[in-house]
């Protein structure tokens, strides 16, 4: 169904995918940059429910991180609503929003971001102080397949490591939804997907809405559902009847 | 403008927090350098020239009475060159307005104005003649204390009648720039003064005809060693007066107004070399930091301009010019705010220190010499930074830096560790990677705290310093001088005077000690066993006796003779009949302010064969008798002088707040920069380097507040640890300050009260909160979205 605005609204069929849990209704972003105004997002329109692995596809450029950004509320919409279950993110302010990340929301970020003093162990356990019902550190490092290198600092690890340990980082306090934005960007083949493998893993047994932005194509096909997005609209929402494994597709 | 030099402008203005910190200690030390030395220029330069063109004397000496005929025996003697005689007396005066008698010293002056040794400068007025005995010129700093001008009359006790007399003119002289009374420390202009009267007049009134007591010299300019000769005229001059009373002759450094003015500039001097030094140190190691992380960042760029054939050098140079950029722009203010500040210090001496004129002298040597020291400083901090760009290779610097090592220290595989909570774990391990910075850190601020320690410690000392003369030593209300001794008898009379709830009387001669080759010339004061009034106290502050045997020495005058307890000593007593006995030092005493000897009031009479008798007394006095008694005092005859504890701690209090305190603001708020603008660097550093971890956090959930305790954490511990090892310091630069201080006036004991731990702890916290809040404005414009897309 063509949406007016050109985006496209697409409705959960699937039995686990009970209800939806980002609203996002019209949302614009308008960026100035010195005279410019950049459209970097055009009136979306995107539901996300319970437990889904969204892959949101574009090529850089297309709005799909401004989308994220707004999702995990880092940025605010110049239009439109934003709603997480019953909060509306739009109206919060910096403090709420802080909260919102805290509570509901895991970064992956496409190049680890990791704390270099800590080891691969304390980056988990720094998260889990401040949360409310955190796994245990070690649990995540394990969930990973890191637990034996729980006392290494991030410059003894490798990049896919380094990345393992991020994801165990962000789904440690037991998110609502993981935001991972070109989380094998900065790795290798036989590592990023060994690092979609956790990610599958952790949607699987956590449960976790898991958004993954990507401008690799072949992603697509582990995702329940596949929004490409396009000169800040959304242009296509594919569904897959059948989700790959990571090993099962390549690029 | 050369593409490089765009850069230059660029980053400086991006850095300008940074190198403005750096700039402001710049400016501190180059102030404090231009104030100081200008001060001490210009107060040395004053000094010589009023010396020279005033002809200040070279030696002194005081006797009871000579024939004027002595003065051409003692011209006579080899290097002396010229000579001079006065009647010089002591005299209670009565001056209009005030409640309480001064005392006056009278100095003789030729009926006609001729040049002489001791000159004297009439700043207003006219000189004194003949026709008129009772015109006297008045110094200018009692005439302003007691708002007299020429014309005004005050009235004076003259051995024993009371005269009015006149003031013609308002002069200063060489002798008295420091114009203190007799046995004081700090001046009471109110109370004491000099006053030049005619030789004649002032010879008549103390049957001193024909005869002079005091005699000052000059010597013969051509002398190859002077220092020998001067001895040797001392010595020559103490034979020729022994005869006549004489109280041993003595050179300019005993010379009580040189002494003090000599003291200052030696001080002046030591301070206008460390404290300067303190901040260029400081100074360097900013800029070295500031550039030192610059350098880092700017690998990329280094790496680009060294490809594009920039040779290592001229990248170098380009570091480089930041720090002569930060320097210079310190040093102009610097400047200028230091010879304003030479200015206000000068203007402050001159309250103590009186000179015809004294100017700031803008010295071209001081200004150069600060700006070299500073730009060489600069250098040597940029040089060290600008050491690793040439280690830098074009290929290597487009790589990005590998992620930091860090490892578990020490500290955490101790049990402790397991209990601290992961940001504190950061906190640790930052400061761990990086040993020498947080080291340096922590010195840095702990010289701030040291700083501001010793500028508390110095009041302290001196609190401390008049709490144990006036509290324990000196008890009395009132001391009273009279001109000669007086039988025993005197003290009845004394005790009937009003407002007088007890009276001690005392004997003090004038004396030399001898031992070996040391001498002193000193007043022998004889205590009784019962004296309340006036007590000696030992290094415990214990109360202690005078032995019944023997002499007591304050034990700076022990250390003075080479003397303790025990030893042998030669007294000569300069009075009367001059017996000379070997004397035992039975004790020493630990009095703070000047020198003394003491000895059993009985043992005393003894010594002089003279059948008690007493040259003051000490008064405890009702305060609300004290006008009737003071009135009285300025009647009595007998007494040449009237010293009274209320209007001395009034006037040493004067100058406390006046000079010590101004002096010790600005000190604390400079050393206050220093820990400013280090803690100010070393947190912009480290948001510099960890922004992008910061903000990595941000993103995580972490509030403003958890961050900037992460990036404050680091600092904070710093600055804590800093105070204690600031305070040690501290400690050691006021212990070593105080064998400067250790003289015959006074000496500052190490004592420390607790707003010297207080005022530096509080004012160090304040700084730093400050300078760390310029920072944290910083962690709210932190760039969430494009650290999910940045490499560090």
């Amino acid at each position: 169904m063509l949406h007016p605005s050109g985006g496209i609204e697409a409705h959960p069929t699937t039995a686990e995918s009970t209800g939806s849990v980002f609203h996002v209704h019209k949302v614009s972003k308008v960026y100035r940059v010195g005279e410019v105004e950049v459209h970097a997002l055009r009136e979306v329109t995107l539901d996300l429910y319970q437990g889904e692995f969204a892959v949101l596809l574009g090529a850089s450029g297309s709005g799909k991180s401004t989308l994220l950004n707004i999702l995990g509320g880092l940025d605010r919409p110049t239009s439109g609503e934003v709603l997480y279950r019953d909060h509306e993110l739009t109206r919060a302010d910096d403090a709420q929003l802080t909260l919102f990340r805290r509570e509901h929301v895991g970064f992956v970020f496409q190049f680890y971001n990791l704390i270099p003093s800590l080891t691969a162990l304390e980056n988990v356990a720094l998260v889990t102080e401040i949360a409310a019902h955190p796994l245990d550190p070690t649990e995540a490092l394990k969930l990973v397949g890191l637990g034996h290198r729980r006392d290494h600092f991030p410059s003894q690890m490798s990049g896919g490591e380094q990345q393992r340990v991020a994801i165990a980082r962000a789904v440690a306090k037991r998110p609502d939804v993981l935001l991972c934005d070109e989380p094998t960007g900065a790795l290798d083949y036989a590592t990023g997907k060994l690092v979609l493998e956790v990610l599958q893993l952790v949607n699987r047994e956590l449960g976790t809405i898991t958004a993954v932005i990507t401008h690799n194509a072949a992603i697509a096909g582990m995702a329940d559902r596949v929004i490409r997005i396009s000169s800040g609209a959304i242009v296509e929402v594919h569904r897959n009847e059948v989700k790959l494994q990571p090993s099962e597709f390549s690029w | 403008m050369k593409p490089i030099g765009k850069i230059l402008w660029r980053d400086l203005w991006h850095l300008r927090g940074q190198l403005t910190a750096a700039a402001l200690v710049v400016a501190c030390g180059v102030m404090a350098q231009v104030c100081m030395h200008s001060a001490y220029i210009s107060l040395k330069a004053t000094q010589e020239k009023y010396y020279d063109r005033y002809r200040f004397a070279a030696v002194f000496a005081s006797l009871k009475r000579a024939p004027e005929s002595l003065a051409g025996v003692i011209g006579a003697l080899p290097g002396v060159a010229q000579v001079r005689t006065r009647v010089i007396v002591d005299a209670t005066l009565d001056i209009p307005g005030l409640a309480e008698p001064a005392s006056g010293r009278l100095v003789s002056i030729p009926e006609r104005q001729v040049p002489m040794i001791n000159d004297i400068y009439l700043r207003r007025g006219r000189y004194i003649e003949a026709s008129q005995p009772d015109g006297v010129l008045i110094s200018e700093v009692f005439a302003q204390a007691n708002k007299l001008d020429v014309g005004d009359k005050l009235g004076a006790i003259l051995n024993g009648r009371r005269r009015e007399l006149t003031v013609v003119g308002i002069a200063l002289s060489p002798e008295y720039i420091y114009e203190v009374g007799p046995g004081m420390l700090f001046p009471d202009n109110r109370r004491f003064g000099v006053l030049w009267m005619g030789r004649e007049s002032l010879a008549t009134a103390f049957n001193m005809q024909g005869a002079f007591n005091d005699v000052s010299l000059t010597l013969t300019p051509h002398s190859f060693n002077k220092g020998a000769e001067e001895v040797e005229v001392i010595a020559g001059l103490d034979r020729l007066l022994s005869a006549y009373g004489g109280l041993g002759a003595y050179d300019r450094k005993d010379q009580l107004s040189n002494r003090f003015l000599s003291d200052e500039l030696a001080e002046i001097r030591v301070s206008a070399t460390y404290i300067p030094a303190i901040f260029l140190t400081v100074a360097v190691f900013l800029i070295y930091i500031v550039l030192s992380r610059l350098v880092v960042m700017q690998r990329t760029q280094i790496g680009l301009l060294k490809a594009f054939g920039y040779s290592s050098a001229s990248v170098a140079l380009h570091y480089l010019k930041f720090s002569l950029v930060t320097v210079l722009s310190g040093l102009l203010p610097g400047l200028l705010l230091g010879l304003y500040l030479g200015q206000l210090v000068t203007n402050l001496y001159q309250e103590y220190f009186h000179f015809p004129l004294l100017e700031l002298v803008v010295s071209p040597e001081v200004i150069l010499g600060a700006a070299l020291v500073n730009l060489t400083g600069a250098c040597a901090g940029a040089t060290a930074a600008a050491k690793r760009v040439a280690a830098i290779t074009p290929a290597e610097a487009m790589r990005p830096e590998a992620p930091t090592n860090f490892r578990a220290g020490v500290f955490e595989r101790s049990c402790v560790a397991v209990w601290l909570p992961t940001s504190a774990r950061m906190i640790l391990r930052n400061l761990a990677r990086k040993p020498w910075k947080a080291l340096l850190t922590v010195l840095g601020i702990g010289i701030a705290v040291g700083l501001m320690m010793v500028t508390r410690f110095m009041l302290d000392a001196v609190d401390h310093m008049m709490t144990v003369q006036f509290d324990l030593v000196q008890r009395d209300d009132v001391t009273i001088l009279f001109h000669e001794p007086r039988a025993a008898s005197a003290i009845f009379g004394i005790r009937q005077l009003p407002g007088v709830s007890r009276a001690e009387p005392f004997r003090a001669v004038p004396v030399r000690l001898r031992h070996e080759h040391r001498s002193k010339q000193i007043a022998l004061t004889g205590l009784a066993n019962d004296s309340e009034l006036h007590q000696i106290i030992d290094s415990q502050l214990r109360v202690t006796k005078v032995p019944a045997e023997g002499l007591m020495l304050t034990r700076k005058l022990g250390e003075i003779l080479g003397v303790t307890t025990g030893d042998n000593l030669t007294l000569e007593v300069l009075e009367g009949s001059r017996q000379i006995r070997q004397v035992a030092v039975a004790g020493l005493s630990d009095e703070l302010i000047g020198i003394g000897a003491y000895m059993d009031a009985g043992a005393l009479a003894q010594l002089l064969g003279e059948d008690n008798l007493i040259s003051g007394a000490r008064l405890r006095v009702d305060p609300a008798y004290a006008e009737t008694l003071f009135s009285r005092l300025k009647r009595i005859p007998a007494v040449s002088g009237v010293a009274i504890r209320s209007a001395m701690l009034g006037s040493v209090k004067q100058i406390i707040d006046r000079a010590f305190l101004q002096v010790s603001l600005v000190e604390m708020l400079f050393a206050a920069v220093i820990v400013g603008g280090m803690v100010y660097n070393s947190v912009r550093i480290s948001l510099s380097e960890r922004g992008n971890e910061l903000a990595s956090l941000r993103v995580l959930g972490f509030t403003q507040r958890e961050i900037m305790v992460m990036l404050m954490g680091e600092q904070a511990l710093l600055t804590l640890l800093a105070i204690p090892v600031g305070m040690v310091m501290g400690y050691g630069m006021s212990a070593a300050l105080v064998p400067i201080f250790d003289r015959e006036m006074f000496r500052i004991p190490l004592v420390f009260g607790v707003k010297s731990f207080t005022y530096p702890v509080i004012a160090t916290l304040v700084a730093a909160m400050l300078s760390a809040l310029l920072v944290a404005r910083r962690l709210r414009h932190l760039d969430l979205i494009a650290v999910l897309k940045t490499r560090e």
